[in-house]
């Protein structure tokens, strides 16, 4: 143990050396995103190889260049996404060695290297395209607020593109359309606002749905409402053709949420009903979105 | 107080040997005092050096928010003066007073009082500086002369080396860089803190320095409110350095203490270690005659606790009427101040309790990685001294033992020092930190107390925090210091390893120091990763994070807060010159309306492009990113019916700012209108 006595030069030499390391490790980490030429070369590929209903993902979030180059191909729609079942084929564009979760263990179609950036098409295998959206749909629900003293009908503000059920209740904030909602982790999803009434459940209800085996419902409380972890949850009812199939609570703290039901069979156009309902009504900024899918 | 005289009057140069030769020594004269001018000197060319580097990235810093309320605060106390100049009376009257003084009051105002001043005379009058930098300019200074101050504390305390490195250390680390450039309060109250403490260690042999400790107390009073936390501070310094002494049962008493505070252990426990450091206090305390001995308390108290709010109440208008009401306003404003998000490994904090390793994990991560490795030696250089001292008193303790008269005291230390008997210690270690801990008593404890105090503040679970790693800039200096002398150790024990016949280099009839140079450009080399860390960070500062984060990315990656204020845009400018059509209005998220204006003022901003209140009223619109900000982008999109940026302003290729444009708009702007010829 002789070699411990010279421990204060080895100290010493161990500084100089973290200088060298962390010198050459600063110019290695500034250089670890490409330069735009890159993501143009990217852009370039898939101009020349998208197909309409593709889905273009740039992760991670924060490579604002790739989202400026794959911007084209990335419509609102497609960013506030409620999942990617939707999609036949999914483009990724990231940085070298990185994946995103939605691709994981898709099949790779093909994969493409600009200077350190991956652009990589996949095949979607759990694609099952949705018969039906709510969202898409909204214009034709009847939309009302359950109270004892009986139905207060919303009324459809064309304007505002959306149902409104102030003027029933006075209670302006209740109102049922579309919303790009910021989750509790901070994700955008496109979805149907509905705020909860103390009132009674509000309900939205869509004829003539194309009938499918399951559906998918999804729902989220905006960040700014659900972060306090202080109030109750929000809960939602799914009912078809008046039976109820399924019911699903948004507590605070929980981000986007899915929740997959058994449609009953029955005839091929079926009504479906939303029952939103809470046991509080402050800040409970909630917002839900379905899809009928798979065959009948 | 101690009666050590401090190194001030002590000869000899910092990093040699103590000169404390006895008085009796035939010496011809008294012992020459060192010069002084070098340390001043170089201190003053690093500092001015400093100086001109901000003043030349000034105009790449964007204002961040609370810049522009500066500015605006800063003109209306010029008006107060313009009043005052004309008629004193009228000045003095409440109204006025209150009129020209509540704007911010919920900071004191002498920054903001030499931020007019300063634009007054470097823009308005001289013309020399663009409004802004004129503004900043006091702000820049204070990061300026802090440099030279640490310089100079650290050549006095420990040598050359380390005051070179001390200083270069602070002045390159990425935020302090940043901040040095602002008209803020950050960097100078840790310029006003430093020069307390350091007059209040200089008090310790001079009733002047008491004196100073008391004025320059009051103008931290008067710059930001982090200066209420000084004299605690400093009780806690004296109480550790000159009535505690650290014998090894107060040392071991005191770490208990901490580790059951930190563990939150039983109440009944902590309260128990409490008692049980009492108990060592006084056993270790001068007794005599059934009396505990008091030390004697610094005379720099006194002259805090007098001048510090007389000159607080004297400098500030604002309270000159209905004082206690204004000074309540004040105090409360900051006591029960709002709580603001703050990202931390990816979860958004905006409330308590938050997160006790906090300061401790934002600082590792945004410091230069060579600075935190020499600041951990220097750190782990002074706790081997202390405990190389309380084993040396421990065995001559236990030798003294041998001859103490028997009973069940003395078996009872016996068998307490029974590892130390006939143990031969070595003692601290007799190298250039051991003889500053000669030269100045307890010096460890002074830097290691000023460095974590601030930390701790921040770390406890209900403070605040709202401005990143900023509101314990105090202790960088410190962090700095340590950094300072555990890189001049280490470098001077590689410089010893050249052997003696190749120690000196002749050329010609000059010799030169090999083992000097050698360790001068070790000491350069030891600073590039940080200045090298510092130039890229310019001038996102905020947004820039050290190899151990993984770079910018890395830190992108682990939810790390990438920027805050919204000072970002100013490196956007050039974009939206180009590219706002003609009197667009243009929504700018963060940055504030007075910071908006002070763009236009400087000429940086064309004066067409409108201030856009919201995405909805504007043609374009900034996303400055925040993990809490995201909702801001959502409603954006929505506003839009996009999702994708035109453009982006990145950082290493991290995105800073997202540029969105209202579809349909046209982008590029094609000059001023030609003015229709005049009919004549």
């Amino acid at each position: 143990m002789r070699w411990l006595r010279h421990w204060p030069v080895a100290a010493g030499a161990l500084l100089p050396l973290l200088a060298v390391v962390e010198l050459v490790g600063n110019a290695w980490t500034a250089s670890l995103v490409p330069d735009w030429p890159a993501f143009e070369a990217a852009a370039k590929v898939v101009a020349a190889e998208h197909e309409p209903g593709d889905l273009v993902i740039v992760h991670p979030e924060w490579l604002g260049e790739g989202r400026v180059a794959m911007g084209p191909w990335i419509p609102l729609e497609d960013e506030t996404r409620a999942d990617v079942l939707d999609y036949p084929r999914i483009w990724v564009l990231t940085l070298e060695g990185r994946s995103h979760p939605d691709t994981a263990g898709l099949p790779v179609e093909r994969e493409w290297e600009f200077d350190g950036l991956t652009l990589t098409r996949f095949r979607n295998t759990r694609h099952a395209p949705a018969l039906w959206r709510a969202y898409e749909h909204v214009v034709d629900a009847s939309v009302a607020v359950r109270t004892p003293d009986g139905e207060k009908s919303c009324r459809w503000n064309e304007r505002e593109g959306k149902h409104e059920c102030g003027p029933a209740i006075g209670e302006h904030w209740v109102w049922v359309g579309p919303f790009v909602t910021t989750d509790m982790a901070q994700q955008a999803h496109y979805c149907l606002w509905s705020h909860p009434t103390v009132r009674g459940p509000l309900v939205t209800t869509f004829e003539g749905v194309p009938a499918g085996e399951t559906i998918s419902v999804y729902t989220a409380m905006t960040y700014v409402a659900a972060r306090d972890m202080d109030k109750p949850p929000v809960r939602i009812d799914v009912e078809v053709d008046g039976r109820l199939v399924g019911s699903a609570d948004q507590p605070d703290g929980t981000p986007w949420q899915r929740w997959s039901f058994a449609v009953p069979p029955g005839p091929p156009t079926r009504t479906v009903r939303f029952l939103v309902s809470a046991s509080f009504q402050g800040m409970r900024h909630f917002c839900f979105d379905a899809a009928m899918r798979g065959a009948p | 107080m101690s009666d050590t005289p401090s190194r001030d009057d002590l000869p000899g140069d910092a990093a040699t040997p103590s000169t404390d030769a006895p008085a009796a020594a035939p010496t011809p004269g008294p012992p020459r005092r060192p010069a002084r001018w070098p340390r001043h000197a170089i201190g003053g060319l690093l500092a001015a050096s400093y100086l001109a580097v901000l003043l030349g990235t000034a105009l790449d810093v964007g204002f961040a928010r609370d810049e522009g309320f500066y500015f605006t605060a800063a003109d209306r106390y010029q008006q107060w003066f313009d009043i005052l100049l004309k008629d004193r009376k009228e000045a003095m009257r409440k109204e006025v007073v209150q009129r020209h003084w509540d704007m911010n009051s919920e900071h004191p105002p002498l920054m903001k009082v030499l931020f007019g001043f300063s634009h007054r005379l470097f823009h308005d009058k001289l013309g020399w500086l663009s409004p802004s930098t004129a503004y900043r300019l006091p702000g820049m200074l204070c990061g300026a002369l802090l440099i030279y101050l640490v310089f100079l504390f650290a050549w006095k305390r420990f040598g050359e080396l380390e005051a070179f490195l001390s200083a270069v250390f602070l002045a390159l680390m990425p935020v302090f860089f940043y901040h040095a450039h602002l008209d803020a309060f950050d960097v100078p109250i840790t310029l006003m803190t430093f020069l307390t403490l350091y007059a209040f260690e200089k008090s310790r042999s001079s009733n002047g320095w008491a004196l100073l400790t008391g004025v320059f107390f009051g103008l931290a009073l008067l710059t930001k409110l982090n200066a209420f936390f000084i004299p605690p501070t400093l009780l806690i310094v004296w109480v550790l350095r000159d009535v505690v002494r650290p014998t090894a049962a107060t040392i071991l008493a005191a770490a208990f203490l901490a580790l059951g505070l930190a563990f939150q252990l039983d109440v009944w426990v902590v309260a128990l270690f409490f008692v049980v450091l009492l108990a060592a206090v006084v056993l270790a305390s001068d007794r005599s005659g059934g009396r505990l001995g008091l030390p004697r308390i610094p005379t720099a108290f006194f002259w805090m606790a007098l001048l510090g709010p007389l000159m607080l109440w004297l400098g500030w208008p604002w309270l000159w009427h209905d004082t206690l009401e204004h000074f309540r306003g004040y105090f409360n404003f900051h006591a029960k101040h709002d709580y603001y998000n703050i990202a931390y490994f990816g979860m958004n904090y905006f409330k308590p309790p938050f997160p006790v390793s906090y300061p401790f994990g934002t600082t590792a991560l945004s410091t230069p990685v060579i600075t935190l490795g020499a600041a951990l030696l220097g750190m782990a250089l002074f706790l081997r001294w202390r405990f190389r001292a309380m084993h040396a008193d421990l065995a001559q303790r236990a030798a003294a033992l041998a001859e103490a008269a028997p009973g069940w005291r003395t078996a009872v230390r016996r068998a307490l020092l029974r590892p130390w008997v006939g143990v031969r210690a070595a003692g601290p270690p007799a190298d250039e930190l051991g003889r500053a801990q000669e030269r100045s008593p307890g010096i460890g404890i002074f830097l290691a107390v000023n460095l974590l105090v601030p930390m701790l503040i921040i770390a406890h679970p209900k403070v605040f925090i709202f401005g990143g790693t900023k509101h314990w800039m105090p202790a960088w200096p410190f962090l700095a210091l340590f950094a300072g002398i555990g890189a001049a150790w280490a470098l001077r024990r590689v410089v010893e390893r050249i052997p003696e016949r190749l120690a000196t280099l002749r050329v010609g009839t000059r010799r030169w120091s090999l083992r000097a140079a050698a360790a001068g450009a070790l000491a350069l080399l030891l600073v590039v990763p940080a200045a090298q860390g510092t130039a890229q960070s310019h001038p996102f500062g905020l947004s820039h994070y050290n190899l151990l984060a993984g770079g910018v990315p890395g830190s992108a990656d682990l939810g790390m807060c990438r920027q805050f204020w919204g000072f970002t845009t100013g490196a956007l400018l050039p974009w939206l010159n180009a590219n706002v059509p003609r009197n667009g209005a243009v929504y700018f998220h963060d940055t504030a309306w007075d910071s908006y204006r002070m763009f236009q003022t400087d000429g940086t901003l064309r004066k067409d492009i409108r201030w856009g209140h919201s995405a909805e009223h504007s043609v374009v619109a900034l996303v400055h990113h925040e993990l809490h900000m995201a909702e801001t982008e959502h409603n954006i999109w929505m506003a839009y019916g996009i999702s994708a940026p035109t453009t982006v302003l990145t950082h290493h290729g991290v995105s800073i700012i997202s540029v969105y444009v209202r579809p349909g708009t046209k982008l590029g702007y094609e000059g001023p209108l030609t003015p229709p010829p005049r009919a004549r």
